[in-house]
C-alpha cells in the first residue's frame, strides 16, 4: 500500500516546486530568516495570533484552510516559512487557487518588509480578488455603531461593523449608502433560546467575516429596525485601507468560533483593524469582556483614532422630528390623515387641506410618509393596503413641488454613545433595616446601565441590567452572634423601557426582571426565592421628570418562606423620575401587590432613591424603601469601569 | 453549588434576551422563521463552493427577507461584489421605499446614490424623478426590474443621464 503511494508523493512533490523558483524562494526565506521576519507584530497580527484565557498564544483562526503549514495555528515561524514556499510555487490551472492569491494581505506585508532587497517579485494576477478589491475601492475607513432602539432593550449592546469608504463619486459627493460594510457575526444554526444563548457564550458558533452593501445596512438598521447609526471616521491612510480589504478578503473562508462576550464582533473589527495598520493598538487595552458600547468609549478616550463622527438618524427620529416642526393646525390635518389611514380605504384630502400653502401641505405630508413607514413597516413591507394608500400619497406630494425639509438632529451629549460611562459598576455601601441590623454591602454589575447612572451614553428612558449581583455581609438574622455573607439580589436581566407616550409616537413602557432576591417574612426569616416579575402601562414625559404607571405581575418560587414553594402576586407600580442634570437624577415610586401565598396582608411597597455622579467613574446613591415587614437604608459608593 | 445555579440562571436568560433579539423583526416583516437559508441576499451571493464568499448577515438582527429580495436580481459574483451592471436592480430592490419618497419628494440621499450608480447628473435626474414619479412606481407590489425599466424609460426620454 505505502510502495503504491511512493510515486504519486513524487510526482507531488515534483510537480510543486518547479525549478525556476526554488532559488529564489530560498532567498525570501533566507532573508526573512536573517530579519526574524515571523516575530513581527504584524505578521502575527495577519495569523490572529493571540494569548486566550489560559496564557497560551495560538491563532484564533479555526479552520485548518487558513493556514499553510500543518503546524501553523501554533507556530508563526512554520507559517511564514511555508507561505513563502507558497508564495513562488508554479501556479496551477485556476490561478485563483494559489497562495499570492488567497493571502492578498500576507504577500503585501512580504513585499513591503523585503522592498530594499534586490528581489524579482513574480506577481500574479489574480481577477477574483482584484475584482473583489476593486468593488472595495476605499480611501479610509469607519466604524460603524448601532445602537439601540429604544423599545427593544435586548438591542442595547449595540454592533459595530466597518465601512470602507469610496471615493467621491462623478459628480464629486461622496455617496455613503454605496459603499460597502465589512461585517462579522455569528453564523447561528438554531432558532432554540436557550441553545442560541448557550451556544453563543462558549463560542460553539462559527463566526464569519462578510462585506456587505451599507444601504443594506441603513436599511436594515435605521429603517427596519429604527436603530440609530454612529458612523466613526478612523484614521486609516489608504495604504491601510487595502491592506484591510486584502486581510478580509484572506479570512472570507476562514473561521472562528464566535464567543457572544468575548471574541464578538467589535473585538474582531478591532483584530482585523489591528492587523492591517500596525499603528492601530487596541485590543490590548480592552477588558476581557468586550461589549460593542464599551469598544466606541475606549476608542475615543484612549485613542487618538476616530477623526470624526457622524449621526444617522434613525426613521422613528426622522419621523418624530418631522412631526415636531407642525404648527397646530397642520398637527390637526396630519391627525387627520392618521385617522384616514386606520380606518377608510381612501385618502381624502378635504378642503382646509386643499387651502393651505404648498409649504405646508409638504410639510404634512413629509410628516405623514415617515408615519406611514415607521408605523405600519411591515405592511408597507408586504405591498398590503397601507402601502397602497401610501404610494397615492407619494404620487400627491410629487405634485406638489416643494423640497422636503433636511431634517438635521443632533443629539445632546450626553446621548452621545462614545461619551457614555463605563458600562460595568462595582459599589460599597452600607444599609440599615428595622431589625435595627447594620450590614456592609456588596454588589457588582456586568452591565449595562440603569436610570439612575450617570445619564451618559445610554437611552434616557431605560434601564437595561445584565448579571447584576449584590451581597451584604452582617450578623445574621437567626443568630446574631454569627456573621455571615448573603447574596440579597441577583439580577440575571432586568428591563425598563420607559418610552414615553406621544400622540406622535403612542409607546407603551414596560418591564421585565429574572433573577433571584432575598426576601423577608413577618419573622424577620431572610429566604431566596426566585423571581420573575412583568409590568407593562405608560410613562408621561414632562421634561425634567417623567411619571409611569404600569401594572405589574410576578412570580416567585422559594423554598421556605409560604406553605407553597410556588407563589404569584400583581398589583399598580407608579415611578417618578426626575433628572436635575446629567450627574444627579431621582427616583420614587410606589407598588401595590396582591399575593396568593399572603392572605393577611397585602403588601405595599414605597421607595425614594438618588444618585449624585462625581464623574463618569464614580458615584454616591442613597435610598430609603419602605415594605412589608421591613424598612431599610442604604448608601453606597459606586466605581464606573 | 448556588453559584452554579445562578450561573445557570444567568446562561438561560441571556439566552432568552438573545434570541428576542434574534427573531423580532424578522419574524415580524417577513413572517417567516429565523434561519431559513436559501432565500434573499445571503444565498445569491453565496458561492457554490462557499468560498471567500461575502453575504449578507448581521449580529443577529433580520435576514435578507426583511427587504424581500427575490432571487436573479440581486447578479453577484461569487465573492459579494456586484457584477459590474448589476448594482442598479440591487440597489433598486433593497431601497424600494426609500427611493419611491425621495422620487415623490425629489430630494434625497437614495435618489442621489441611484442617480450616481447609474451615471446621471442628479441635479437633472431628482426633478425629472418627481415629475414622472406616477409613471414609475406605477404598483405597490412591484418587481426591481421593473421600477427599473420605467426609470430608464423615463431618463431616456428626459435625456438626464447623458448617453
Amino acid at each position: 500500500m505505502l510502495l503504491s503511494l511512493l510515486p504519486l508523493l513524487f510526482v507531488h512533490s515534483w510537480s510543486a516546486s518547479p525549478i525556476p523558483d526554488s532559488s529564489l524562494a530560498a532567498k525570501v526565506l533566507q532573508i526573512s530568516q536573517a530579519k526574524k521576519l515571523s516575530e513581527d507584530r504584524q505578521w502575527k497580527k495577519l495569523l490572529h495570533f493571540e494569548r486566550d484565557t489560559f496564557f497560551v498564544t495560538e491563532s484564533q483562526i479555526d479552520s485548518p484552510n487558513f493556514f499553510l503549514s500543518a503546524n501553523g495555528k501554533k507556530d508563526p515561524h512554520a507559517e511564514l516559512e511555508a507561505t513563502i514556499q507558497a508564495f513562488f510555487q508554479e501556479p496551477s490551472a485556476d490561478v485563483n487557487e494559489h497562495a499570492q492569491c488567497k493571502f492578498p494581505a500576507r504577500y503585501q506585508w512580504l513585499k513591503d518588509h523585503l522592498k530594499n532587497e534586490s528581489i524579482a517579485w513574480k506577481d500574479l494576477k489574480c481577477d477574483r480578488y482584484l475584482s473583489f478589491a476593486k468593488g472595495m475601492q476605499g480611501e479610509s475607513v469607519s466604524l460603524v455603531f448601532s445602537s439601540y432602539y429604544l423599545n427593544n432593550p435586548s438591542s442595547a449592546f449595540g454592533h459595530t461593523f466597518l465601512r470602507v469608504n469610496k471615493a467621491a463619486g462623478q459628480d464629486g459627493q461622496r455617496h455613503e449608502l454605496l459603499d460597502y460594510g465589512l461585517n462579522y457575526a455569528a453564523e447561528a444554526d438554531t432558532n432554540n433560546a436557550f441553545l442560541y444563548g448557550f451556544k453563543g457564550l462558549f463560542g460553539l458558533f462559527p463566526g464569519q467575516f462578510r462585506a456587505i452593501p451599507y444601504y443594506y445596512k441603513v436599511r436594515e438598521y435605521n429603517n427596519a429596525e429604527s436603530r440609530d447609526l454612529w458612523e466613526y471616521e478612523l484614521d486609516i491612510k489608504p495604504r491601510a485601507v487595502s491592506m484591510l480589504v486584502a486581510h478580509v478578503w484572506e479570512l472570507g473562508p476562514a473561521q472562528i468560533d464566535y464567543w457572544y462576550l468575548t471574541e464578538n464582533c467589535s473585538y474582531h473589527m478591532l483584530s482585523i483593524l489591528e492587523a492591517a495598520d500596525p499603528k492601530v493598538d487596541i485590543l490590548a487595552h480592552l477588558d476581557h469582556y468586550v461589549i460593542p458600547a464599551d469598544t466606541i468609549r475606549v476608542l475615543w478616550t484612549k485613542t487618538s483614532l476616530i477623526k470624526s463622527y457622524k449621526y444617522r438618524p434613525s426613521i422613528r427620529q426622522v419621523y418624530f422630528e418631522r412631526g415636531k416642526i407642525l404648527n397646530k393646525e397642520e398637527q390637526q390635518e396630519f391627525a387627520e390623515l392618521v385617522h384616514q389611514i386606520r380606518t377608510q380605504d381612501e385618502i381624502i384630502y378635504g378642503k382646509s387641506f386643499q387651502d393651505r400653502t404648498p409649504e405646508s401641505q409638504a410639510k404634512i405630508l413629509d410628516a405623514f410618509i415617515d408615519f406611514i413607514d415607521f408605523q405600519y413597516s411591515k405592511e408597507v413591507q408586504e405591498a398590503g393596503r397601507e402601502a397602497q394608500l401610501k404610494m397615492r400619497v407619494l404620487g400627491k406630494r410629487s405634485e406638489i413641488s416643494v423640497e422636503p425639509q433636511i431634517i438635521r438632529i443632533d443629539p445632546a451629549p450626553e446621548e452621545r454613545p462614545h461619551l457614555a460611562h463605563p458600562s460595568g459598576r462595582w459599589g460599597v455601601g452600607y444599609l440599615h433595616d428595622t431589625a435595627d441590623k447594620d450590614l456592609a454591602l456588596l454588589t457588582h454589575r456586568f452591565a449595562l446601565h440603569d436610570r439612575l447612572d450617570p445619564a451618559w451614553g445610554y437611552p434616557t428612558y431605560s434601564q437595561i441590567t445584565f448579571f447584576d449581583l449584590g451581597f451584604s455581609y452582617g450578623s445574621s438574622y437567626n443568630n446574631p452572634d454569627e456573621k455571615r455573607f448573603e447574596l440579597e439580589n441577583f439580577a440575571a436581566f432586568e428591563l425598563v423601557s420607559a418610552s414615553p407616550w406621544s400622540s406622535l409616537i403612542p409607546d407603551h413602557s414596560w418591564r421585565f426582571k429574572l433573577g433571584i432576591e432575598r426576601t423577608r417574612n413577618e419573622n424577620f426569616l431572610p429566604t431566596h426565592e426566585g423571581v420573575m416579575k412583568l409590568g407593562g402601562g405608560w410613562t408621561f414625559d414632562y421634561g425634567t421628570f417623567d411619571i409611569t404607571a404600569q401594572v405589574q405581575g410576578e412570580v416567585h418560587y422559594g423554598p421556605s418562606l409560604a406553605d407553597n414553594n410556588f407563589w404569584v402576586g400583581a398589583g399598580p407600580l407608579w415611578e417618578v423620575h426626575y433628572k436635575v442634570n446629567a450627574w444627579w437624577l431621582w427616583q420614587g415610586g410606589l407598588y401595590y401587590r396582591r399575593d396568593s401565598a399572603w392572605n393577611k396582608q397585602d403588601y405595599f411597597r414605597s421607595q425614594i432613591e438618588t444618585q449624585y455622579s462625581f464623574t463618569k467613574s464614580f458615584g454616591v446613591r442613597a435610598s430609603y424603601r419602605n415594605e412589608r415587614f421591613l424598612e431599610e437604608t442604604s448608601l453606597q459608593l459606586f466605581n464606573y469601569y | 453549588m448556588k453559584l452554579v445555579n445562578v450561573v445557570l440562571v444567568a446562561l438561560l436568560v441571556s439566552g432568552v434576551a438573545h434570541a428576542q433579539k434574534k427573531s423580532g423583526l424578522l419574524s415580524q416583516v417577513s413572517g417567516q422563521g429565523y434561519g431559513s437559508a436559501g432565500c434573499g441576499f445571503g444565498s445569491i451571493v453565496m458561492g457554490s463552493d462557499g468560498n471567500q464568499v461575502l453575504a449578507a448577515t448581521t449580529n443577529g438582527t433580520s435576514g435578507s427577507q426583511t427587504f424581500g429580495i427575490s432571487t436573479g436580481t440581486l447578479n453577484c459574483q461569487q465573492d459579494g461584489i456586484f457584477k459590474s451592471g448589476r448594482e442598479v436592480p440591487a440597489f433598486i430592490e433593497v431601497n424600494k421605499l426609500a427611493l419611491a419618497n425621495d422620487a415623490a419628494r425629489g430630494q434625497g440621499e437614495t435618489l442621489a446614490g441611484l442617480a450616481n450608480l447609474m451615471g446621471c447628473n442628479s441635479s437633472a435626474f431628482a426633478p425629472v424623478m418627481k415629475k414622472n414619479y406616477n409613471k414609475i412606481f406605477v404598483e405597490t407590489n412591484m418587481q426591481p426590474a421593473a421600477i427599473e425599466a420605467n426609470i430608464n424609460a423615463v431618463v431616456a426620454q428626459n435625456n438626464v443621464c447623458g448617453a
